[in-house]
């Protein structure tokens, strides 16, 4: 085999020539000034954009903005990487906002998880079997797969900042869900329904503000329980307010005339009433999410997870933070009932059971005030107010 | 066999099961879908179709053309210049030919390997002669291409930029080329090789050319100077070359002798050639003193530009060696307007092969 210097040294020759020029550039600046001055560039021979797999169990709006977080950290740590996430088909266009996502896959819908994996007598968790599925790809350095607990452990293990992954993701949270309510809400059904309900329900002009109560999420234990509910329900009521209860179940509270039940809905159907209401209370859920990006002064109570980094970027979100014991519920509930246990729940779930209404007054107070301002234009609070 | 470029599909899996190395095996229904395991790729069908897996493709190359990452189209061979160091200059009586759509959608229909561009991009190059001469072909193959390959593909134009119109302009930044325009520096040196078949100098043509780019906002610019050993001149070429970057005119600039290719590539004519001995003595002393201007440029904070040295203090400064300046016949070829494949532009004894007998020719390539 013939050197470049056999074959042609011409072309060496230049090719020294240059070498010599571009060290002799280099010579005459600092190390700090090279660097500067001469970026980087990609090599002759560029490998392949990595990929990133996001997969995280089909759980509800908060995983989805939390995944914002999660890819927002693989950006940093892989700039080049291309990121992808598998998100439930229903929440495909809140992943399609998220800044740091190269695409979003949906997988879903729910329902179906659900009632696939049921027949197969387990927990519903279909990410879970997709992610353990493409876990026996071989590790060759072009795929990384991350699902929560994995995240969990690989940001642990390589030292990266959790913490900062939570923030970009409630920063996440909260441009994205702007973004994503128009789409959300805007489908003209919904919104003609919404209204057509709170009209039915509160028939009458002069009546009060209308506060929109979310006390359960997929998180039991984020959920609040019946006595405490029924406390609010009374105290809320005896302040002539109107309730609009969002959850995904029937209520075991006997509700007053000036409520609207609104149970077994849909996120979107949900989000259509919450548009309308005033004020929100709610447990860590979705409707906490989309109250701060529908701006809505909001009541969040919070037991296991930090709130921490979702103060800083949701405005008017005043938080309400449990943080004793969370304890064995001893009341029943309708998970109990429909298991058969009657008044003396075994399901295991643990509850915020000292939580009480005096906890959340001040907050209340608070969100009451901001909701007062008239820069909010709610006329029903202002009215209160006075 | 339907290729999907994402998972969404996945939604419907209900059983799963390892099978053919490289692939996961998804079953719905009586459907099965086929996951390549290194890509994510999916594909649906018949197991016999699936492509040979990225996980195999080093141990059995999936075609000939593999490492084909580029294709230069030498859309005609005509040109209304005749710059005294033309290496074509020999071949005039010859330069009428021009390329027809069906050799270049044959061209890239049999070199081009569809998933190799869909992995890695693509590179098409138009050349001549003059390749603005031609320029519906390049309409039509920009056309073509896109609606083979999509974005994946990129193009690129090598032009003397005396044809460029304000059409020509805007259809060059809406479909993102990077051009090479010749451009050999101030009037004096460059009218004194680049004439017209009149005799008359092109440079206001050139500059026109240039404005005209930079009003459509075309993004990559190289700005390309030839020098012979007569009148080489470096640091004025480097200085005004420089000067139209800071206009805007140009995005990088390259100056480069004349002929500077493998012997084997060029019939060099002896007076063109460059002695050891001038490179060793006042070209080297030249060299040393567009260096010198280069980092006079970087400390006032401007972008120094002249790609031969500026690539090189790059791979010094991050030690991105590379083992080879030219992939001819492998990473890239060019097929001229008769349908030859040769391993290299510039065409003279690198022919590899033809497309109507079939496309590249291994045996010439080795």
């Amino acid at each position: 085999m013939k050197s470049i210097k056999e074959c042609d040294p011409v072309a060496c020759e230049f090719k020294k020539l240059w070498i010599e020029c571009g060290a002799r550039i280099l010579s005459k600046l600092t190390p700090t000034r090279r660097m500067e001055l001469i970026p980087r560039k990609g090599t002759c021979h560029k490998p392949s954009r990595k990929k990133i797999f996001l997969v995280r169990e089909a759980g509800g709006v908060g995983d989805i903005i939390s995944m914002g977080g999660a890819a927002a950290q693989c950006k940093i740590e892989h700039p080049d990487a291309v990121v992808n996430i598998c998100v439930p088909n229903e929440f495909v266009s809140i992943g399609e906002h998220l800044k740091y996502v190269d695409s979003v896959i949906g997988v879903g819908p729910l329902d179906y998880l659900v009632s696939h994996r049921r027949a197969r007598g387990e927990k519903p968790d279909y990410t879970r079997d997709l992610y353990l599925s493409i876990l026996e790809i071989p590790e060759n350095g072009f795929v990384d797969l991350w699902c929560p607990a994995t995240l969990y452990e690989k940001t642990q293990k390589d030292r990266i900042e959790y913490t900062r992954s939570q923030i970009f993701a409630a920063e996440a949270g909260c441009s994205v869900l702007t973004k994503a309510i128009p789409e959300w809400t805007s489908t003209p059904e919904e919104r003609l329904k919404a209204t057509h309900m709170i009209a039915e329900a509160f028939p009458s002009s002069s009546s009060g503000p209308l506060v929109g109560f979310a006390p359960r999420g997929t998180k039991p234990a984020s959920n609040l329980t019946t006595e405490f509910i029924n406390e609010l329900l009374t105290y809320l009521f005896d302040m002539n307010m109107n309730v609009a209860y969002l959850d995904c179940v029937k209520p075991e509270v006997l509700l007053e005339n000036n409520s609207l039940e609104w149970f077994n809905c849909d996120f979107l159907q949900s989000a259509a009433i919450a548009e309308q209401c005033d004020i929100i209370i709610t447990v860590d859920t979705s409707i906490l999410h989309l109250a701060a990006a529908l701006r809505l002064p909001t009541v969040g109570i919070f037991s296991l997870t930090d709130s921490a980094p979702y103060e800083d970027f949701y405005p008017f979100l005043e938080v309400v933070q449990y943080e004793k014991e969370l304890e064995r519920c001893k009341m029943p509930c309708n998970r109990a009932i429909s298991k058969g246990f009657g008044d003396d729940c075994c399901t295991g779930c643990r509850r915020m059971l000292e939580l009480s209404v005096d906890d959340i007054k001040i907050s209340l107070q608070k969100v009451m005030q901001i909701a007062g301002n008239p820069t909010f234009q709610c006329e029903r609070m202002q009215r209160m107010m006075k | 066999m339907k290729h999907h470029n994402n998972i969404e599909c996945l939604n419907k899996f209900r059983t799963r099961s390892t099978r053919t190395t490289g692939y996961q095996e998804f079953t719905y229904s009586d459907q099965s879908i086929f996951m390549d395991t290194n890509t994510l790729d999916l594909y649906e069908g018949d197991e016999s179709e699936l492509p040979i897996p990225a996980s195999l493709a080093p141990q059995y190359p999936i075609c000939p053309n593999k490492h084909l990452r580029a294709l230069v189209l030498e859309v005609t061979h005509a040109c209304q210049l005749r710059c005294s160091y033309c290496y074509v200059s020999q071949y005039y009586d010859e330069m009428s030919s021009v390329m027809d759509f069906d050799t270049a959608q044959e061209a890239i229909d049999t070199l081009i390997d569809p998933r190799v561009v869909e992995r890695y991009g693509f590179q098409l190059g138009f050349f001549g002669g003059e390749a603005l001469l031609n320029f519906s072909l390049i309409e039509q193959v920009v056309s073509y291409a896109r609606a083979k390959f999509g974005a994946k593909v990129s193009f690129t134009l090598t032009t003397n930029g005396c044809l460029i119109t304000k059409r020509i302009a805007e259809f060059l930044a809406a479909e993102n080329f990077s051009l090479v325009v010749s451009i050999d520096g101030p009037p004096s040196l460059h009218d004194e090789n680049r004439k017209d078949v009149n005799g008359k100098p092109t440079h206001a043509k050139v500059l026109k050319g240039l404005k005209l780019l930079k009003e459509a906002s075309v993004k990559k610019v190289s700005l390309r100077a030839t020098y012979l050993p007569s009148n080489t001149q470096l640091l004025k070429r480097t200085k005004y070359l420089n000067q139209l970057c800071d206009k805007g005119y140009g995005t990088n600039i390259s100056v480069e002798p004349a002929f500077l290719t493998e012997t084997s590539c060029v019939k060099i004519p002896p007076e063109n050639m460059f002695a050891i001995t001038e490179i060793e003595g006042s070209l080297r002393q030249e060299y040393v003193d567009v260096a010198d201007y280069l980092v006079d440029r970087l400390s006032q904070g401007k972008t120094a530009y002249f790609k031969n040295i500026m690539v090189y203090a790059q791979r010094l400064l991050y030690k991105q060696h590379s083992p080879s300046e030219c992939g001819a016949g492998v990473g890239f070829m060019s097929v001229n307007p008769d349908g030859f494949i040769f391993a290299c532009h510039r065409e003279m004894n690198s022919l590899i092969g033809k497309l109507s007998d079939g496309g590249v020719s291994e045996q010439d390539r080795a």
